[in-house]
Order: structure tokens, then C-alpha cells, then sequence
């Protein structure tokens, strides 16, 4: 255990002092601000432009924008989110098999799954931060602009978008320890996620593959129900352990 | 006791057999230099040491216990300073010793006190709360010992500690070792023979995949000693009055003359011809083999 924290305490310290957590956190806070306020910036930059679209002959009615608009544009967002970080941490295994910085780690008797485990908990954890992060931005901005701040089903939306998330970093770090290149634990991870994008295209398995979970705006906007998530959300639960496993059979395997 | 025992290890990468039949023994003690050109072996013996990569036959021994593949408990006898030791960049030397400490089960104080006392021994202290990033490559494989002994192990592996280094990194290198000798065993892989001579008190050569010569340093020296010795001028006209005057003499260069047969005696009296000649040599020496010639007559066997 004590290995652990002391395996933890340094992958923190690598995020806060290399600046990666400080670029993420920034970068999460503006896309947290963005979609509010680019639903609220709609109707002001489309009236500046009425005049000349109206010399153009299209003429703009009346824009209602209320914080569905904002939540259109938070689960718009949300895969490039998820690109930035699974971007940021596609190295995390690779840099430390090219370097040899494991070496002198492993050869003072630590176990190869205490480092995958603490890389799993650091990267969980910082990617937690950073969705949650953007949530509540979105949220408070959207309760301070618009009084109907709290639609219906926003709590299973957010969990499930951030279920896709934990899915889509445990699958990248079961890539990441197998492979010492960052960009095939991208790759890999992007390949899975377009193999099951294609999938869920099949009316039988759209519910229960995880792209579903990023649907979450049809919660709120009441075309899908509460039932059409949940057999997406335990799955990816299930595979995200499955993946966790491998990443640790990953590092196991590696010869150093 | 012995502290290393490698009995008939093999080890083949695909096709390749990189080891076979290697046995070894390192005493208690000692300083064994493990000597090999590139690609004989040497880093790949030590991983196996090491429980880094898995050994394809034999048995290997650390302190009477066996190592196998993966997390082996004998790690806990072993320091070890890889070739080109990496760091975490944006720790500072104090800080990763104590995680070093840390994880090698060194209680928190009992680490911040033995680092201490390392970056001292290694000449790091003024730089102990510098960040790593900025190193050079002395700085780093001075770091890389003191990491391997932060736990105080039995054995202490390096492999070609001074291999990259200039001549003033690698006489610090071979400092430290020499300090360290008297709680540690060392086991050095190089292919530097004077590093060797300057340090090691046991060598072993590891060639064609087994070990061709191995012993006390002095020993392998008299038993390929040769006898007779060389006498050597400033000016070849010296060298040649010498030679016609003096027995059993060969020219082995202008100015150098070499009796290969020569005793002590026959070295003695060529020493009062010297002085009834008026002759001042510029050295006359008994001929002793270098390491390097050992090693290359092994090497060809």
C-alpha cells in the first residue's frame, strides 16, 4: 500500500510539475464556459449580422436561446474533451519504456501492477477532475443566465457521459502499457471506438454500446428514456474493469 | 561466501544464443569486473540478475536464494545502476531517493538521512534540491549510484558506469566504488580494461556466450606472465650499441630492445653493462602482460 501512494504521489507530481494538469484544468474550464456562453453570444452576434444577411434576403426571427441550448452544446463538445485528454495521456506508459525510467523502480522490488494501478488511478483522477470540472462550469453558468438550469434526466446524462469517459481512458491505458508508443495506444483507442460507433449504427445494439452514452442531450429533450441508457452505462462499467485488467497483463508482459 | 551464483545459465533471443552454459561466482568483497565486447551478453546477464528478462536454462543465486522472472525477492540484496540511468526530470535528487527509499521499504527518516549521506558520497549534495532536468551525464550516473544503494544492498550491479563519461567522471565513478567497497559487493560490467585495473580485484571475460577467463587479477596475470624484459632508449644508436654488446637481445622496435628469455639475473647484469656503458635507458622493465593482451589471446582460443 505504501508502495502504491508513494507510485501515486509521483504520477501527481509529474501532472502538476510537467504543467499537464495545469493545461487540462484551463483547457476544461474554457470548454466549460464556451457552452453557455456561446448559446448565450447566439442571438447578440446573429443580430449584428442581421443587416447584412438581411440585404442578402434571409431574415432572422426571433432566437429563444435557454440552457438546452448550453447542454446542446456541452455533449457537442464532449468528444473533443475526451480527444484532449486521452491526447495528453497517451504517453504515460510509452515515455517511461523508451527512457527506462521503470528500471530503476522495478529493480527496487515494486510490482509492475502497483505502477499500472497507480498510472490507472492518476489518469482516473485526473480525468474525473477535468469532466466534472466542465460540468459544473456549464451548470453554474446555466443556473446564473436561465432559471430552467435543471432539466430532466441531466444527472443520468452526466453520468453517462462521463461512464464514456472512464470507457474511453481505461481503453487507451490497456493499449498504452501493451504498446511503447503513444500513438498506438491512440490509434488502438480510436479504432475500438469507431468499430463500436459502427456497431451501434444496428438498431439491436445501440443500447448497450457505449456511443450511446454520449447521447445524453436526448435525455433532456425526452427522445430517449432513462432504460435506454442503462444497459450502455453497466456495460462500459464491466468493460472499463476489463480493461483496467489488461493494462496490468500489459506491463506484466512488457520485457524491459 | 559466495554472494552471485550463475550455474550453467543459457539464454537465446529467437534464434540467437546469446548465452550458454554461463556459471559465475562472485565472492563476498569483491569488485568483479565483468569484462566482454559489445553484444557478448553483459547487460543481458545482468537483467536476468536482475529478474528483468527470463533466463532459458540454469539457475541464478543472490545471497543463497534464487532469482526468478518478474518480481524477485532477491531484489532486495541487489542495487542496480543501468548504462544509461533515466530519472524523472522534475524531481529533484532528494526526492527520488526518497522514493527510491520509499519503495525499496526504507522507513521515511532512515531514507531522508541515508540520502543525504549519499548525495555526499556521490558529490551531489550542493545540487540536491536542483531539479534532475537539468543534469549532464555525470551528474546522472553519480545520481544512478546513489539511487542503487539507497537500501544498503549486498550487491551493487553496474553496467558500464563509466562507459559514456569523460576521464574526470569516470575516475569519480571509480572513486565511489572504491569508497563503497568495504559494505558492498560490486559486480561492473565494462569494456574499459584500465577501469578494470584501476578497481577490480577479480575479473571474468564473458566470450562466446561462456566465460573465458575468470579468477583473482593477480593470478590470471602470473599464470599468463611472461618471462625476460625490455630495455628501452632515447636513440636508436644507443639501442643498437647496446644489442651488440649484450646476450639473447632482440630489436623490437628502433629504440626498444626486448630479451625474451632474459631472468633476473640476465636483467641485472644488462643493468651494470648499462652503468659501464654510460648508457641512461629510458626504462628497463620486467615484460608483464597487459589485461588487454590476456584478454585478446582468450578471446581468440
Amino acid at each position: 500500500m505504501k508502495q502504491l501512494l508513494l507510485l501515486l504521489q509521483k504520477e501527481l507530481t509529474e501532472l502538476l510539475r510537467t504543467k499537464k494538469a495545469l493545461v487540462l484544468v484551463i483547457v476544461f474550464a474554457i470548454f466549460g464556459i464556451m457552452n453557455p456562453a456561446l448559446a448565450k453570444l447566439t442571438p447578440w452576434m446573429l443580430s449584428l449580422m442581421g443587416s447584412t444577411l438581411s440585404e442578402q434576403g434571409i431574415t432572422i426571427g426571433a432566437i429563444s436561446v435557454n440552457a438546452l441550448t448550453a447542454w446542446t452544446q456541452y455533449y457537442k463538445n464532449l468528444l473533443m474533451e475526451y480527444i484532449v485528454i486521452l491526447a495528453v495521456f497517451s504517453g504515460i506508459f510509452a515515455q517511461e519504456y523508451q527512457r527506462g525510467t521503470l528500471i530503476n523502480l522495478l529493480t527496487k522490488g515494486v510490482s509492475r501492477e502497483k505502477v499500472a494501478i497507480s498510472k490507472l488511478l492518476a489518469v482516473l483522477l485526473c480525468g474525473s477532475v477535468c469532466y466534472w470540472l466542465t460540468f459544473s462550469v456549464t451548470l453554474a453558468y446555466s443556473a446564473y443566465f436561465w432559471e430552467n438550469a435543471l432539466p430532466a434526466g441531466i444527472w443520468l446524462g452526466a453520468i453517462s457521459a462521463y461512464m464514456l469517459g472512464v470507457w474511453l481512458l481505461t481503453l487507451e491505458l490497456a493499449f498504452a502499457s501493451a504498446f511503447s508508443s503513444g500513438m498506438a495506444a491512440l490509434l488502438g483507442t480510436g479504432g475500438v471506438f469507431v468499430v463500436c460507433y459502427a456497431l451501434s449504427m444496428l438498431p439491436a445494439l445501440t443500447r448497450f454500446l457505449p456511443p450511446r452514452l454520449s447521447e445524453g442531450l436526448s435525455l433532456l429533450t425526452g427522445t430517449l428514456a432513462s432504460g435506454d441508457f442503462l444497459p450502455a452505462l453497466f456495460l462500459s462499467l464491466a468493460l472499463s474493469l476489463v480493461q483496467g485488467a489488461l493494462c496490468l497483463a500489459g506491463i506484466r508482459r512488457k520485457q524491459l | 561466501m559466495d554472494i552471485l551464483e550463475l550455474t550453467n545459465v543459457e539464454k537465446r533471443f529467437g534464434e540467437r544464443t546469446v548465452l550458454k552454459d554461463l556459471t559465475l561466482r562472485v565472492p563476498e568483497g569483491a569488485i568483479y569486473g565483468f569484462i566482454g565486447e559489445n553484444g557478448a551478453g553483459k547487460t543481458t546477464t545482468m537483467k536476468m540478475i536482475l529478474g528483468l528478462l527470463a533466463a532459458d536454462g540454469g539457475e541464478i543465486r543472490v545471497c543463497g536464494e534464487k532469482v526468478s522472472y518478474g518480481q524477485t525477492r532477491t531484489n532486495r540484496f541487489v542495487g542496480y545502476l543501468p548504462d544509461v540511468p533515466e530519472f524523472y526530470g522534475y524531481l529533484t535528487p532528494t526526492e527520488y531517493l526518497l522514493l527510491c527509499g520509499g519503495l525499496a521499504g526504507v522507513s521515511a527518516s532512515a531514507s531522508k538521512s541515508r540520502a543525504a549521506e549519499l548525495l555526499s558520497l556521490v558529490g551531489l549534495s550542493e545540487s540536491a534540491s536542483r531539479r534532475i532536468g537539468g543534469f549532464s551525464r555525470g551528474m546522472k550516473q553519480r545520481l544512478g549510484i546513489a539511487q542503487a544503494l539507497i537500501h544498503r544492498p549486498k550487491l551493487l550491479i553496474c553496467d558500464e558506469p563509466t562507459s559514456a563519461l569523460d576521464p574526470a567522471g569516470r575516475k569519480d565513478i571509480i572513486d565511489i566504488l572504491r569508497a563503497i567497497r568495504s559494505e558492498t559487493t560490486v559486480l561492473f560490467s565494462t569494456h574499459i580494461l584500465p577501469d578494470i585495473e584501476r578497481v577490480c580485484d577479480q575479473v571474468g571475460l564473458l566470450h562466446g556466450g561462456k566465460l573465458a577467463l575468470s579468477g583473482r587479477l593477480e593470478e590470471i596475470r602470473a599464470l599468463h606472465a611472461k618471462s625476460g624484459f625490455v630495455v628501452e632508449f632515447t636513440e636508436e644508436g644507443e639501442a643498437s650499441a647496446f644489442l651488440a654488446v649484450s646476450k639473447n637481445g632482440e630489436r623490437d622496435a628502433a629504440t626498444r630492445l626486448i630479451y625474451p628469455t632474459g631472468t633476473q639475473a640476465d636483467m641485472l647484469s644488462a643493468m651494470s653493462l648499462l652503468g659501464q656503458m654510460q648508457l641512461c635507458p629510458l626504462k628497463i622493465e620486467q615484460r608483464e602482460p597487459s589485461l588487454e593482451s590476456l584478454f585478446m589471446e582468450a578471446a581468440a582460443e
